[in-house]
């Protein structure tokens, strides 16, 4: 059975034993990282960057490359094709044809069941909110003086719009309240992101981490699933969920090994690096330097036997920081 | 006639009486006032307590919405507020960024304090003789004492340092990180780092106990207060209050005995028995949207909370538990707290 079938058969995930993003990190990163793609893309529509297009390219897709690689191995030569087109002619046509792409990579990395489910499509919307490199802190950094991160915080309000004109008919049935609550946050951000032009003055960016928490606890309270992780132990599981597979698929599949290590990046950036910065110093420098250091040895196409130790330190030191995280 | 002369004496000597002792009455019974800081309104609202009007507006800084005051705290007097004001660029420390201290008595600016930058929170010894900020984007807590007026140290915190209170014999200040999920616990006296401990996801504020054995800090990630045995600086108890309860501020009864959760996520405060660490009462029916601040008066009688959202503050009738007034106050409430004229 798929794993996301028992949710669609009970709904939304309410009865479902562990939380719903740990149940479907997998489907949930992947959208997440198509979505990011996608919002790159409408940045580039705005803004020609060959650098931008490059860096689409090489630090995007790699996000979710190996499962594209798995499921349509020659829709994914064809965005590589496409997007190292448009690294070298940015405002040509093939942005178009990029979109294109990427909008037959989705259904082939999540099924639309799952896709269509209300708890899946709300918590993408809280992700793309509070996540790294997600509005919320696009629009801190733009703030703070960073002001590319502007545009790019903009473009994912669009999508996040767009993702919760789906999803709210859906909830309309449930609790007007509820919706009530994502839309007054919603028109906060409306006014942060007025346009896809930097605004003169910024405003606190606090107002962007505010309303992305609003939503974020009103679609929880509405689906009645926990959206994204609440406590550290809870987290600790996603990252060490996401280190397990590298190395066992490494040999085969390295693009997926690749994958695997960057989610973990990810999380524990996310999630626990704050902790174990403050708490433990030296084991937070080791987790660091093991996250940075497996995926160049990947890229690099480093021989498994040279991964293998950096697999098993890794798994070590997540232990080690289970203890601290309890 | 000399009848009526010896009744008018002593009917002259009664009224002296009478008026003398409303008059000992008066200059008894104590005169609070509420401060409430608006966030985007960049003001502060002041509140009668006895008679729950609004008696004036101390405006804090010039920039509404880019300049803010967020959390307050009282001299143990009660005659000073003080109040952290921070520009929210966040990576520059600017002249906005200071404590400022409010005269209770005349509602009058009288000093400004340089504590480094980005003050989140602020809290006071209980001598009255240093103050301590949370330094929210420099992830530092730093103290200042109010006789030299100068920084006594600064001190690296969890991250995004939020929360911060001095323990009531003056030891120890807790200061609480927002995104790294931890306490830091400082020795005012040594002016050392003692050690940093987790406490529940995305604490917001800290209290101590009157007698000083607990601390008790809010979760807002974790819907979660955490009781701190301060002997050891480690959390003996997690009481859960609901995910989406939100909760921010804390303040206890002047005997220690409740505690009160501000809930901006359920418009709700929680009220906590600290004998027995359970939640013994919601008040939720009339209250203002999104609590963040809560304060109890320093009689015990009455709970004030301010509302972010509906731009008021609430008052809470500490004996029946519910709310018997609200009040319109500025724009984003975001603290209340309660000083002492007399």
């Amino acid at each position: 059975m798929k794993p996301w079938i028992p949710l669609l058969l009970l709904g939304a995930g309410g009865a479902l034993a562990e939380p719903f993003f740990l149940e479907y990190a997998d489907p949930l990163r992947l959208a997440q990282a198509a979505e990011l793609l996608r919002v790159r893309l409408e940045v580039l529509r705005h803004e020609p960057s060959a650098e931008a297009a490059r860096e689409a390219l090489q630090t995007q897709l790699p996000h979710m490359a190996g499962s594209l690689a798995a499921k349509n191995p020659a829709l994914l030569g064809q965005l590589e094709q496409t997007l190292g087109q448009l690294a070298k002619n940015p405002a040509g046509p093939t942005l178009e044809r990029a979109r294109e792409l990427l909008e037959r990579a989705q259904p082939a990395l999540i099924p639309g069941k799952l896709r269509s489910d209300p708890a899946f499509q709300a918590a993408l919307i809280v992700q793309l909110l509070r996540s790294e490199g997600g509005v919320s802190e696009g629009y801190e950094e733009a703030a703070g003086g960073e002001e590319e991160a502007y545009i790019q915080a903009w473009a994912g309000f669009q999508r996040v719009k767009t993702l919760w004109a789906a999803l709210k008919p859906t909830l309309q049935k449930r609790t007007p309240q509820g919706i009530g609550e994502v839309e007054r946050a919603l028109a906060v951000f409306g006014q942060l992101l007025p346009t896809a032009k930097a605004p003169a003055r910024f405003r606190d960016p606090e107002d962007a981490e505010r309303a992305a928490l609003d939503i974020w606890f009103a679609l929880e309270a509405v689906l009645n699933t926990t959206l994204m992780p609440r406590d550290l132990p809870t987290a600790l599981s996603l990252v060490q969920a996401q280190v397990n597979p590298i190395c066992p698929v490494y040999l085969k599949q390295k693009r997926l090994a690749l994958e695997y290590a960057l989610a973990a990046q990810t999380s524990f950036r996310e999630y626990l690096e704050g902790t174990l910065a403050t708490l433990e110093p030296a084991l937070h420098r080791k987790l660091t330097a093991l996250l940075e250091q497996i995926p160049q040895k990947i890229r690099a196409e480093a021989p498994r036997a040279a991964l293998e130790p950096d697999c098993k330190a890794l798994k070590a030191a997540l232990a080690q920081a289970g203890t601290t995280l309890r | 006639m000399k009848g009526l002369k010896r009744g008018l004496i002593l009917a002259g000597a009664i009224a002296i009486l009478a008026l003398s002792s409303v008059s000992l009455v008066q200059q008894k019974s104590p005169i609070y006032r509420a401060y409430v800081s608006n966030e985007y309104g960049a003001n502060i609202t002041v509140i009668d307590v006895s008679t729950e009007a609004v008696i004036g507006t101390i405006p804090v800084a010039g920039r509404p919405g880019e300049v803010r005051p967020r959390g307050m705290a009282v001299s143990p007097d009660g005659k000073t507020i003080y109040v952290a004001v921070s520009d929210f660029l966040p990576k520059i420390e600017t002249p906005e960024d200071k404590i400022v201290a409010i005269d209770v008595a005349s509602n009058k600016v009288i000093a400004e304090y340089r504590i480094g930058s980005n003050p989140e929170r602020v809290a006071v010894s209980p001598d009255g003789s240093q103050l301590w900020a949370s330094n929210e984007n420099a992830a530092r807590g730093t103290g200042f004492d109010l006789k030299t007026k100068q920084i006594l140290d600064s001190f690296p915190t969890g991250v995004e340092p939020e929360g911060v209170a001095v323990s009531p014999d003056g030891r120890f200040v807790y200061i609480t990180g927002e995104t790294s999920h931890t306490v830091t616990v400082v020795d005012a006296k040594a002016l050392k780092l003692v050690k940093h401990f987790l406490v529940g996801n995305r604490p917001r504020h800290v209290v101590f106990a009157p007698d000083g054995s607990r601390a008790y800090i809010s979760a807002e990630i974790g819907g979660t207060v955490s009781v701190v045995d301060t002997a050891q600086h480690r959390v003996i108890e997690t009481i859960p209050l609901g995910l989406d309860s939100r909760i921010v501020e804390l303040a206890l009864s002047p005997d220690g005995k409740r505690l009160f959760a501000a809930g901006g996520g359920t418009n709700t405060i929680y009220v906590i028995d600290t004998a027995t660490n359970k939640l013994i009462k919601t008040v939720k029916e009339r209250m203002g949207r999104r609590p963040w601040g809560v304060a109890v008066t320093p009689d015990g009688k009455k709970i004030y909370t301010a509302d972010g959202l509906s731009d008021s503050v609430s008052v809470i009738d500490a004996a029946s538990l519910s709310v018997i007034k609200k009040i319109a106050a500025g724009r984003g409430p975001h603290s209340v707290v309660i000083g002492v004229v007399r």
